[in-house]
């Protein structure tokens, strides 16, 4: 499977679990050269998963788009009160959707997956970035704020099968 | 008199977008009580009457495979209808756990209409 193909599906699942559960809207965008430095700190999440097929998938996003995604989910004003535990849970939760719809969109839905609990870390995208490389992760907008996911596979026994390597 | 109902799921979010949506489906509600994962909602089932129980399946602790597994077990639980409410969409997922004896699986994300949809059928609940 194509890191091309990949992005595609990740750029569409995390724009329609954007807006299905907080009415965001991402825009599909090319990776910044540099990540925005200001007061917006931001939070990876990420999860692994393991059955049919194993791999990793991660979102990271700013502290500013956490608080949003758990102001709509609870159908609650954006305030000062709402406290970082909830933003960061809200987080969690849209990662495990994204990875519920991910899974099936990109294996089928006869596939089979456990998904490890999602684990939270304050970062540096750039730091995550050169790690992973830039080709792995797909970028969206969200008014302005680059939210970043990547679905890192482990060794495809299936498709090495099929394609006779 | 209305029904007692368990929500169990590891997300506190989660948990309180679930009490806000069954007090908005018109369904009679006694109290509504929450457990972060299947070995808090076995203590709680143990100590309460509960009529419905919407979990989880992937928890820390007790998944709500596990929980699903041990009500099945036991004879004063195994008649407890239970929703699943999950991300996972795996059709392959829902047949076994309908096997398993779970009444109805909603996917996550859900909206307040389709949990209701769901629970009043459960419920017997008669739309007016």
């Amino acid at each position: 499977m194509s890191d091309q193909t990949i992005r595609d599906a990740l750029n569409e699942v995390v724009a329609r679990v954007f807006q299905q559960t907080a009415f965001l809207f991402p825009e599909p965008a090319d990776l910044p050269e540099s990540m925005p430095s200001g007061d917006d700190a931001f939070i990876a999440v990420s999860l692994t998963f393991s059955g049919d097929r194993s791999g990793d998938i991660c979102l990271i996003l700013p502290e500013t788009v956490c608080r949003e995604l758990a102001a709509n989910l609870l159908g609650e004003d954006l305030t000062e009160d709402l406290i970082r535990e909830t933003a960061l849970d809200a987080a969690k939760e849209t990662l495990n959707i994204i990875a519920g719809q991910l899974l099936i969109q990109m294996y089928g839905d006869k596939a089979l997956f456990n998904l490890s609990a999602p684990e939270v870390k304050e970062t540096a995208p750039a730091d995550i970035i050169a790690s992973a490389g830039t080709d792995a992760y797909a970028c969206s907008m969200v008014d302005g704020r680059p939210v970043l996911a990547a679905l890192t596979p482990k060794t495809d026994v299936y498709e090495h099968t099929s394609t006779g390597r | 008199m209305g029904y007692n109902i368990l929500i169990v799921d590891d997300s506190k979010t989660i948990r309180a977008i679930l009490s806000k949506t069954m007090r908005l489906t018109g369904i009679s509600i006694s109290e509504i009580f929450e457990a972060g994962n299947g070995q808090e909602a076995l203590e709680c089932l143990h100590g309460q009457w509960i009529d419905l129980v919407l979990t989880d399946l992937n928890m820390p602790v007790m998944t709500g495979i596990e929980l699903i597994e041990a009500m099945v077990a036991d004879d004063l639980l195994k008649n407890v209808p239970v929703v699943v409410i999950s991300t996972d969409g795996s059709t392959t997922r829902i047949e076994e756990l309908k096997a398993k004896g779970v009444r109805e699986y909603i996917q996550k994300p859900f909206t307040p209409e389709d949990v209701r949809g769901i629970i009043e059928t459960l419920l017997g609940v008669l739309h007016e």
